[in-house]
């Protein structure tokens, strides 16, 4: 752990408001509690509202694993890992199992998490309406009053036009059948991850200046038409790598040619898999 | 139901110190269409804006037959107890149809939307019901995909009615519908107001600076000068044997040809 | 011809109308004076007096379209009586709808409303189906020899007697106990005026009370079962 920082980088005034705002998050499900948010030593849209979250309840005997669209080893999870073992010397891990907390971009792991395990998600845009609507005294009106019709017509118009609803990522939620929830960039394939999960599931958003909570054992409704059920992807591939059929695929150019091949985009289980201890589903 | 549907009494509203509306009440029964005339700066737009809750008046009651809780003052309510006690009872109907519109979303969807809004779920449904009340304001059915932001004026405005009746409400407010659209096009939707307000038994306020309009579409008639009520009555009362000093001049000013 | 019942079904009494023109310095113009005119079913009134005496004042008095300035205008509706100087605004309509009828010298109408839409609109507004509307409208237009071509039409284009037949027909098709009748065969030939005739004869033998003001003679005996010359007016100031 470096010398000349305060434990995972915040003074301890900053972190009990983060915290603060953490609390106020869990009692109000999806509700988006806005947040004095710092200066963080990388910009806007790099996570550092998942950081602030993570370094306001990180402790020392926490085991951190940080990814990046499901894999350890990208640029951004291992710079955030570091960071971390700098400032807090905490122990980490890749290992979803063993982690205590988890801090993640745009992914939730496979493995199901369990009690007592925290997920810190990076949020670009906590607002679902915003695509809606731009003024955030509306927003906030429409969350106050519950007033969530025109969230329905973003699916309307995808049905009308495409046949079918089209939204990929960030599919908005009804969480604890009250407020709407972006649940930040993860594909469609997580969205049933997030309904009753037996663990705490944060998100920060930094440049937005907002934290919100899914409390464990929650319900997370992804929004659907009676005649239009939610439905999440389908790939006809089953990983090259570790041959399972479950899991979100990334395609992989290999070669000059263009080959491609997909592969688990959560490393942990696909190298799990492979090494045959079988990772629970 | 054997009740009026809306009762106002006493109702004051100034702006910075300007008095807007004095002392005016009215009551209006289901299925009545009450036209309020004057000229511009005569209150009747700040009326109509009191009643859907818009602005809130300094003194006076709004009272309002709500299904579930018989009548209700609306100016003791805040916004969210206002909407759950409403529904979809109060429907208002702008002047400028871009205002009570989504242009950047198709004519379904905003046909669509107050009926999501209280909680249909079925796309089907929810579609097929778009497309009769299309046919209803007599906009061809097949545009149900286009966008508003493409349709000329007076469809606009016959889209926007059609959003604010999908729902069945009992009271549907206008301010000016047929202002701004040419003579033809206001022809059409005239007779269409009338038409639904028979078939759906619908209670109108109109408010109108045309007397043709409210001759042709109100049962009754309320004539605003200054803020006040200087004269109601029956329609063709009110034209035929105006009292007042003003009503006088207004109905002397329309042209007969 | 049945005797009259002893209640009338329409009854002023004491009706007083001026006007007061606010824009020539507030002259007040007295048209009716204390007018006391009982009709019982069975008769029909037929109003006298000179140009300008007050017959059409008296009539949309009696309508509620003028508002009288003192005395009382007694209705029978439902078996109850009711004053239409003090009734509301949707009292009024209300006695529009299924007991007073006007018919008007001349047809004014919605424009691009067709001419079977508006013969049925007296039954709709009485809440009776649209189809069987229709079809009563369909059968009195016939008997009034408007062509089943033109009932798609709005009568704008129609001559004037056809548009006064669709005028009658509107007025009579619900029945209503008590008509007021402006000039009902004015603008017609002898053939249609005995068609129109007949059809307020038959009003009025079943019982309808019936108030008229038209000018020509065979019109006059055919329906008169009495007349009633308006007095001459107090001058007021």
């Amino acid at each position: 752990m470096s010398k000349g920082y305060n434990f995972a980088y915040l003074d301890e005034q900053s972190k009990r408001m983060i915290r603060r705002a953490v609390l106020k998050a869990v009692a109000v499900p999806g509700y988006q509690v806005p947040f004095a948010g710092r200066e963080m030593p990388l910009p806007y849209g790099w996570g550092t509202g998942g950081i602030q979250v993570t370094a306001s309840i990180i402790g020392r005997d926490d085991v951190l694993k940080v990814i990046d669209q499901g894999a350890d080893d990208t640029t951004n999870a291992v710079s955030i890992r570091k960071f971390f073992a700098r400032t807090a010397g905490v122990r980490t891990t890749t290992r979803t199992p063993e982690a205590s907390l988890i801090q993640t971009r745009h992914r939730i792991p496979e493995t199901q998490l369990k009690a007592g395990q925290i997920i810190v998600f990076q949020v670009p845009i906590p607002e679902p309406l915003r695509w809606l609507e731009p003024r955030e005294t509306a927003t906030r009106r429409m969350h106050a009053l519950g007033d969530y019709g025109a969230m329905h017509l973003k699916l309307y118009e995808d049905i009308a036009r495409y046949g079918r609803v089209t939204t990929a990522y960030d599919f908005p939620t009804l969480v604890n059948g009250r407020y709407l929830m972006s649940p930040s960039p993860i594909p469609r394939l997580d969205n049933p991850k997030l309904d009753r999960s037996p663990a705490l599931q944060l998100f920060g958003a930094g440049r937005e200046k907002r934290i919100y909570a899914v409390p464990p054992h929650t319900t997370v409704k992804s929004l659907d038409f009676e005649d239009h059920p939610f439905t999440t992807e389908r790939w006809a591939q089953h990983c090259a790598r570790c041959g399972a059929g479950d899991s979100y695929l990334d395609e992989l150019v290999i070669d000059d040619r263009g080959t491609r091949r997909f592969v688990c985009s959560d490393t942990d289980y696909c190298d799990t898999r492979l090494a045959g201890t079988g990772g629970a589903r | 139901m054997s009740g009026p549907l809306l009762e106002i009494d006493g109702l004051c509203k100034a702006y910075n110190g300007r008095p807007a509306l004095i002392d005016v009440a009215l009551d209006l029964w289901p299925g009545e269409v009450l036209a309020i005339v004057g000229e511009s700066g005569s209150g009747k737009t700040t009326l109509l804006r009191c009643i859907d809750g818009q602005v809130a008046p300094e003194r006076g009651a709004i009272r309002f037959d709500t299904r579930a809780q018989g009548m209700v003052d609306l100016t003791l309510l805040n916004e969210a107890r206002r909407r759950r006690l409403l529904g979809n009872d109060l429907g208002y109907v702008h002047q400028n149809p871009r205002d009570g519109l989504r242009l950047e979303l198709s004519a379904g969807a905003n046909i669509g939307e107050p009926l999501l809004q209280a909680g249909h779920r079925h796309y089907g449904r929810i579609r097929a019901t778009a497309e009769s009340w299309l046919a209803k304001v007599e906009i061809d059915p097949g545009r149900i995909d286009d966008l508003p932001k493409h349709f000329s004026g007076g469809m606009q405005q016959r889209l926007q009615i059609a959003r604010n009746l999908v729902t069945n409400p009992r009271l549907v407010l206008m301010d000016e519908p047929t202002g701004g659209l040419d003579v033809s096009v206001q022809a059409k939707l005239l007779d269409l107001l009338r038409r639904l307000a028979a078939d759906l038994d619908l209670a109108i306020i109109l408010v109108t600076h045309d007397l043709g309009v409210a001759r042709l579409l109100a049962d009754r008639l309320m004539v605003m000068q200054a803020g006040r009520i200087v004269e109601s009555g029956l329609t063709d009362q009110v034209l035929d044997d105006p009292h007042q000093p003003y009503t006088q001049l207004l109905v002397s000013s329309v042209l007969q040809l | 011809m049945t005797m009259p019942s002893t209640t009338p079904l329409l009854e002023a009494k004491g009706v007083s109308k001026s006007f007061t023109l606010h824009a020539r310095d507030r002259l007040r113009l007295a048209v009716l004076s204390e007018i006391d005119l009982a009709v019982r079913p069975g008769e029909c009134v037929v109003l006298d007096g000179p140009s300008g005496a007050g017959k059409s004042t008296l009539m949309r008095t009696l309508y509620g379209n003028y508002r009288a300035d003192g005395g009382a205008i007694l209705v029978q509706r439902d078996g109850e009586t009711r004053d239409l100087v003090r009734a509301t605004p949707r009292e009024i309509l209300a006695l529009r709808r299924d007991t007073i009828g006007y018919i008007s010298q001349f047809l004014r109408v919605i424009p691009r409303v067709p001419t079977i839409e508006i013969v049925a609109e007296p039954l709709t507004a009485l809440g009776i189906d649209r189809e069987e509307a229709r079809k009563r409208a369909a059968s009195l237009l016939a008997r009034m020899a408007i062509p089943e071509r033109f009932w798609a039409l709005p009568p704008v284009t129609f001559s004037g007697g056809e548009q006064q037949r669709v005028n009658i027909a509107r007025g009579l098709i619900a029945g209503h106990p008590v008509l007021l009748v402006d000039e009902p065969t004015a603008s017609l030939d002898s053939v249609n005026r005995q068609t129109v005739l007949a059809l307020l004869q038959e009003a009025r033998d079943a019982g309808a009370a019936i108030v008229a003001i038209c000018h020509d003679d065979v019109t006059r005996a055919a329906l008169a079962t009495r007349y009633y010359k308006i007095p001459l007016r107090v001058q007021a100031t």
